[in-house]
């Protein structure tokens, strides 16, 4: 078997095809790389480029103000008013002094400690205000934002920026215009150059039904190709002293097994490329868990990575049980993926069909969507919680064993009666 | 023409074009199929919603109540506990089941109903429906009193009408691109494969003619499965759905203003659209078969471009990108429906300039290159 597989491995591997595509990922990856490292960028320079200006902007309002109390006679009211304003812009003023010393001297417990008290006056005043749901749902990016700068205090962690700004998906259950969508996704994005955090990133865009089909074109012809059912190559391994068996799992294997390499390299460039121009990342970066009721936690960055690299790869399993199956049952390579394609958008619609949302969970497709899966976004859409990593896995794993089972009898039923 | 009909021989009289069709038949059905079967649960999920609305009204009044006990003076929270009122007595008119109602008077209950959550979200309350969503409620349910049309499900109408409204929009929204590549996806990659185009090649045809008959052929594929599309949703939609009328309202925000076409228009829209970039997309695809002379790697280049070329579309929000932009009709409902920053046809010159470069690209490459 074991020999069988490296037999295998060097057939994909010494294809130019194979080549061109792990070229285009790297080239992917590198360019994704550099795209972030420009956005953060963009937006250190933004914030502290932006807190300048209103720094002169306060001081110079003070001033007017403080000018026209002098020059004009006004009533007692409007030079209480007048004071009263001087009063806010001061306290601005305090505030945009902190923003430029922490962004100077790179140190930012100050920032984070005035960040955290704003946000807790915040909360408490509009729980105050609104109605016991209403509030709850109201408060909870900023309870979140208040609760991840807190950790990033504790654990002394580097800020990733912007930090008084930050969305959930509480935020877009109220706002369903694309537009304005698109406008606050934009304003509250992250952007970290550090090789974890770019990883993260990369891993959120790759891990879904894009990486699948990247994997599906890689592997796409593995069966078809060697015209299993017509007169093809795979014939003449079946000649020889070899169970048939055999050689679909070393076939099987080899996916298996290129695919982590890949994974690992893909990976590895991404934590390479941060690391080189920027910092390795803190493995300890706080990343948020939607939980039910309005609760939430947060998850390390680093195990938030392994787990969805983990999930993703069940994801590539159930996909290429998929793929091989409709390999035994069809013989062109176009009809096998396009149907494997089909299948796979398909069960995607269905797991977000509104009136299946009570059979999401044992919907394997609906595990596509990782990024979703792992913060628990998905499960708080579908207001269950049952569906999450760990069922995923479940799942996924049970399916691909029964694909692989019918897979196996398709092709024990195919060849007895040819 | 001989070509032409040769090459139609090899790729309609086979066994996965027929199979193909049948899906397309089999789908059709299914679709109606799940409408029936789901169509009661929609009516259920809309009750549901309604009741959350009603605990959403009373606990916004029992917030009011005691505000007013802790300041029976404070004018805001009054008139909020009014206008607050006046959406509980719009629920419970719809709630209302012991009077007999057509779908007019539901209609104007829903009118009622979002404009009492309107002017109690102008006062500055709170609720859990946003602008959007009110707005295009009391807009569609005006429009359908005006024409006199009973209103339809979105997701699971029965009525012939909007069962085709529905089943194309799926069709347009990836489908025709899906099912056209699977059709014509190895018309050329599979020459190269087999080594006949070497034969073609010595044929006294002009090479120019082998890739027109392709094209040809290419989109004569599409006009028949689009024609299986549409003749298995009148078979399906006339004999198992209900009746309907293609004057019925979609709604649709041209400018941020809310305007309305009919199903009719939406469909012609829809299908001008849908063709302009299926033609760019069989070329595209030749061409990259012609370069890389393999299935997977032209499919993958197909694939990365159009995935590339949507998300230019989502990033950049210029005014006048719609004018070059060839992707911008992928997803061709959002074109439709959302006319805010762009005309629904403003990309239907570029994509036919491209379409012409693109065949015109093809035809220079094909006469140039060398048999193996």
């Amino acid at each position: 078997m074991i020999k069988l597989a490296s037999f295998e491995f060097k057939k994909i591997i010494k294809t130019k095809f194979f080549i061109y595509m792990v070229v285009a990922l790297s080239l992917f990856v590198i360019g994704f790389y550099a795209f972030n490292y420009v956005q953060a960028e963009k937006r250190l320079d933004s914030v502290v480029q932006g807190n300048e200006y209103w720094l002169l902007e306060y001081q110079k309002n003070i001033d007017e103000n403080l000018d026209r109390i002098e020059a004009e006679e006004l009533d007692n009211d409007t030079i209480a008013g007048i004071h009263g304003e001087n009063r806010f812009y001061k306290d601005m003023i305090k505030r945009n002094t902190i923003i430029q010393a922490a962004h100077e001297k790179q140190e930012w417990t100050e920032l984070l400690n005035m960040e955290i008290k704003d946000e807790e006056i915040w909360v408490s005043q509009m729980l105050g205000a609104l109605p016991m749901e209403e509030g709850e749902r109201g408060t909870y990016t900023k309870k979140v934002n208040a609760a991840r700068n807190q950790l990033i205090l504790e654990r002394e962690v580097e800020p990733i920026f912007p930090i008084d700004y930050s969305i959930t998906f509480y935020n877009f259950e109220k706002t369903d215009s694309p537009e304005t969508r698109k406008s606050i996704a934009s304003t509250a994005k992250k952007y970290s150059a550090s090789g974890l955090y770019n990883s993260y990133s990369i891993f959120n865009l790759f891990y879904s039904v894009i990486g699948v089909v990247f994997f599906l074109f890689l592997f796409g012809s593995i069966l078809s190709k060697e015209g299993l059912g017509t007169d093809g190559p795979i014939h003449l391994l079946f000649t020889q002293p070899i169970k048939r068996y055999k050689v679909l799992v070393s076939k099987f294997l080899t996916v298996i097994i290129t695919t982590v390499v890949l994974l690992l390299v893909f990976c590895g460039i991404s934590l390479l490329a941060g690391t080189i121009f920027d910092r390795f990342g803190d493995g300890n970066y706080p990343i948020l868990v939607y939980g039910d009721e309005y609760t939430f936690s947060f998850m390390n960055l680093s195990t938030y990575l392994i787990k969805a690299s983990l999930l993703f790869f069940m994801v590539l399993l159930f996909s290429y049980s998929l793929l091989f199956l409709f390999s035994i049952l069809m013989k062109r390579t176009l009809t096998v993926i396009g149907s494997t394609l089909i299948v796979i958008i398909v069960g995607t619609m269905l797991s977000s069909d509104a009136l299946l949302q009570s059979v999401a969970k044992f919907n394997p497709f609906t595990y596509f969507s990782v990024e979703q899966i792992m913060n628990q976004e998905l499960a708080a859409t579908l207001a269950d919680f049952t569906i999450s990593y760990s069922s995923g896995m479940v799942i996924l794993a049970l399916s691909t064993v029964l694909v692989v089972v019918v897979s196996y009898g398709s092709s024990l039923a195919l060849y007895r009666f040819k | 023409m001989k070509l032409l009909f040769f090459e139609f021989k090899k790729m309609v009289f086979t066994k996965k074009f027929a199979i193909i069709m049948v899906l397309i038949i089999a789908a059709v059905g299914f679709s109606l199929f799940r409408n029936q079967t789901l169509a009661p649960n929609s009516a259920q999920e809309k009750h549901a919603k309604q009741e959350g609305w009603m605990l959403f009204a009373y606990s916004n009044h029992e917030s009011h109540s005691s505000a007013l006990r802790g300041d029976s003076n404070n004018e805001e929270e009054k008139l909020l506990r009014d206008l607050n009122r006046e959406i509980i007595n719009a629920l419970q008119e719809i709630r209302n089941f012991q009077v007999e109602k057509d779908w007019r008077d539901h209609l104007v209950e829903e009118i009622t109903l979002m404009e009492s959550v309107d002017d109690y979200m102008s006062a500055g309350g709170h609720f859990s429906l946003t602008e959007r969503q009110i707005s295009h409620t009391i807009a569609i349910n005006q429009k359908l009193l005006e024409v006199d049309i009973p209103p339809q499900d979105e997701r699971y109408s029965l009525a012939f009408p909007n069962f085709m409204k529905q089943v194309v929009t799926f069709y347009i929204n990836l489908g025709a691109i899906i099912l056209v590549i699977l059709l014509i996806g190895e018309i050329l990659t599979v020459e190269f494969e087999n080594h006949s185009l070497n034969l073609l090649y010595t044929q006294p045809i002009k090479r120019q003619r082998v890739m027109t008959s392709k094209v040809l052929t290419s989109l004569i594929l599409y006009i028949l499965t689009t024609a299986v599309l549409l003749g298995s949703i009148v078979g399906v939609g006339k004999i198992f759905g209900e009746e309907g009328t293609f004057n019925y309202p979609v709604l649709i925000e041209k400018n941020n203003v809310i305007e309305f076409i009919v199903i009719s228009d939406y469909l012609k829209q829809a299908f001008i659209v849908l063709s302009v970039s299926i033609i760019m997309i069989i070329l595209l695809y030749l061409l990259y078969s012609l370069l890389f002379k393999q299935i997977l790697s032209a499919m993958f280049a197909l694939a990365g471009t159009l995935l590339g070329g949507y998300a230019l579309t989502r990033f950049v929000s210029w005014d006048t990108y719609s004018w070059i932009n060839p992707f911008q009709y992928l997803l061709p409902e959002e074109a439709i429906l959302y006319q805010n920053s762009s005309t629904w046809y403003a990309g239907i010159p570029v994509l036919l300039i491209l379409s012409a470069v693109l065949y015109i690209v093809l035809v220079q490459k094909i006469k140039s290159a060398r048999i193996d």
